[in-house]
């Protein structure tokens, strides 16, 4: 065996003769936080269901700590903390009750149950509201009571569909450091279409579109890949188009081009550094150098670069 | 076992928080009141008008009680057993109950009980009227027992479909009429019995045995016979098993 926790094998799903999901694998090691990454109906959701052993993957196979889903499904849940991206809540019951019920579907040793609820209460900071109905508390706290049901049965693994969707900012942000916080105590792999969850919390990142895996790769890995070459961007007092005429003129540039009334963008190879060369045009050209910094991709399009291509070779 | 009860404790809790569990209590309560004070007064006039009776005072007054009874469950059951699964389908919890180490067994079990258990509720209830009536006058038990354990197989049999009715969609309003549907559908199942007599003589004989009205009369009339046991326990078990049944495909749709 090796230190794989979940292993999906090209699981695909099929809901009325169409592909929701087509050959996707990977490999989730333990410890790890994974961040699946794509837009809505990429297919996410139904890839944390196959997982969970809530739906049946019309073909392929997952395996979750060596049991198959599909043959050893009680194997799979007891090791499975699900967070659906509609918290599964009952109105009617208080906090407490709610989780104690949890706790016993779920087959927490009743000798640890006060203790496990006494820590997750203190954990997702659920002591004012411990003995309120769930159905009177705010959105924020239900999504918090949410993560607590996902988190109260200790489980290997944690699946987080969607864990901040209708979060304030606030919330946003107390959910963040709280998923970061369980980084080397459980294996998570949460869900997301919003970019920044994803370099706020994740370690690696699957980015999915209509079905399939697009790209697998680290944060670094995945910006680097599509980064072949650095770009800078220039802020000049005084711009005229001799200014871009004469940067072009420097060797092994990629290309030049104004951006706004007094920006230039400036793009050349990653493996040299020509801001020293820039500069200098820049000053002899006259134009008077207010800023020069460099542009990094942020993921947002490294995304966006790599669900269009996906799209420019299915059209 | 310890999915079951696990369920069916929060079940039954969310039950009695609801307004609906009241409110169809008291109705069927309201109703099984009226028609036994009618029963009453019938008796009443009756021994005005002849004296003396002859005859068993317990069955002239609690055989149509206890036949009322049984009837009306036709209403009350659906309304019961609607919301086992449907809920859970509408607030979204089914998704944590089936990633849950639980087995599709165990949840029916639980529904089954919450219901049932809401229903032996409505049954203790309705002992006011042995117990009132014991003041009275001498009460034949047996027959009084008799009906009792007729009403808690009937009654289980019927939750058992209703809890069926509802593992099949994942609305309410649809769960309480298919319910319903199953429920007219047991109970006159054998009025078609006399028009297949002569000419399907194999049928009329299946939907006879197949009549609840028969079996339960027996019980209402202080018979308690093994073979309406069996028939009714049989009921019981075929409905949570096709109920079980229909939890798993549904995970395969």
């Amino acid at each position: 065996m090796s230190d794989a926790l979940v292993e999906v094998e090209e699981i695909g799903r099929e809901f009325h003769g169409r592909w929701v999901l087509r050959d996707v694998s990977f490999t989730v090691r333990e410890g790890e936080i994974l961040g699946f990454l794509g837009p809505n109906g990429a297919g996410k959701t139904t890839t944390m269901r196959i997982i969970t052993g809530y739906l049946p993957p019309s073909t392929g196979r997952v395996r979750v700590a060596g049991y198959d889903v599909i043959e050893n499904p009680l194997e799979v849940k007891k090791r499975i903390g699900y967070l659906p991206e509609n918290p599964p809540l009952y109105k009617e019951l208080t906090v407490k009750e709610y989780l104690k019920f949890v706790m016993e579907i779920k087959g927490v040793p009743t000798r640890i149950r006060k203790e496990r609820l006494s820590e997750v209460i203190d954990y997702c900071g659920l002591k004012d509201v411990y003995g309120r109905l769930v159905g009177n508390l705010s959105r924020g706290y239900r999504q918090r009571v949410a993560l607590a049901q996902a988190l109260i049965s200790d489980p290997d693994l944690l699946i987080l569909d969607e864990p901040t969707s209708g979060l304030d900012a606030v919330q946003i942000a107390e959910v963040r450091s709280l998923i970061k916080s369980l980084r080397g105590k459980h294996t998570v792999i949460l869900s997301t279409h919003i970019l920044p969850e994803v370099t706020a919390t994740c370690d690696r990142v699957i980015i999915i579109s209509k079905g399939k895996i697009v790209a697998e790769d680290t944060l670094e890995g995945l910006e680097a890949r599509l980064r072949p070459s650095k770009k800078v961007e220039v802020k000049v007092a005084r711009y005229a188009d001799r200014v871009v005429e004469e940067l072009k003129k420097l060797p092994s540039i990629i290309s030049v081009s104004p951006s706004g009334d007094d920006s230039i963008l400036v793009e050349y190879p990653q493996n040299l550094d020509l801001r020293e060369d820039i500069a200098r045009v820049i000053v002899s050209t006259g134009a008077g150098l207010l800023e020069l910094k460099p542009v990094s991709m942020t993921l947002e399009e490294v995304f966006l670069e790599l669900v269009t291509e996906e799209e420019a070779e299915v059209s | 076992m310890r999915g079951t009860i696990s369920i069916f404790k929060k079940d039954l809790k969310i039950y009695l928080f609801s307004p609906l569990a009241y409110t169809l209590i008291g109705a069927f309560l309201l109703i099984v009141g009226y028609l036994y004070i009618n029963v009453l007064a019938y008796y009443i006039l009756q021994l005005s008008r002849w004296g003396g009776f002859s005859f068993n005072s317990t069955k002239f007054i609690f055989y149509p009680v206890f036949q009322d009874v049984l009837f009306l469950l036709i209403f009350l059951v659906p309304v019961l057993t609607m919301r086992s699964f449907p809920e859970e389908e509408s607030s979204g919890t089914f998704e944590l109950l089936l990633t849950s180490p639980l087995t599709d067994f165990q949840i029916v079990m639980g529904k089954f009980l919450a219901s049932y258990v809401v229903y032996l509720i409505v049954l203790a209830i309705l002992l006011y009227m042995p117990i009132t009536l014991s003041r009275a006058g001498k009460l034949d038990l047996g027959l009084i027992v008799s009906g009792y354990v007729g009403m808690l197989l009937a009654g289980a049999a019927f939750i058992a479909a209703g809890v069926f009715a509802a593992s099949l969609t994942k609305r309410q309003a649809t769960a309480s009429m298919l319910a319903f549907a199953i429920l007219i559908m047991l109970w006159f199942i054998n009025w078609a019995a006399s028009n297949f007599g002569t000419t399907f003589p194999i049928v009329a004989k299946i939907l006879e045995k197949l009549a609840i009205f028969n079996r339960v009369k027996h019980f209402s009339e202080g018979v308690i016979d093994l073979r309406d046991v069996v028939f009714f326990v049989s009921l019981t078990v075929l409905f949570l098993y096709l109920s079980v049944i229909s939890l798993s495909s549904r995970r395969w749709k």
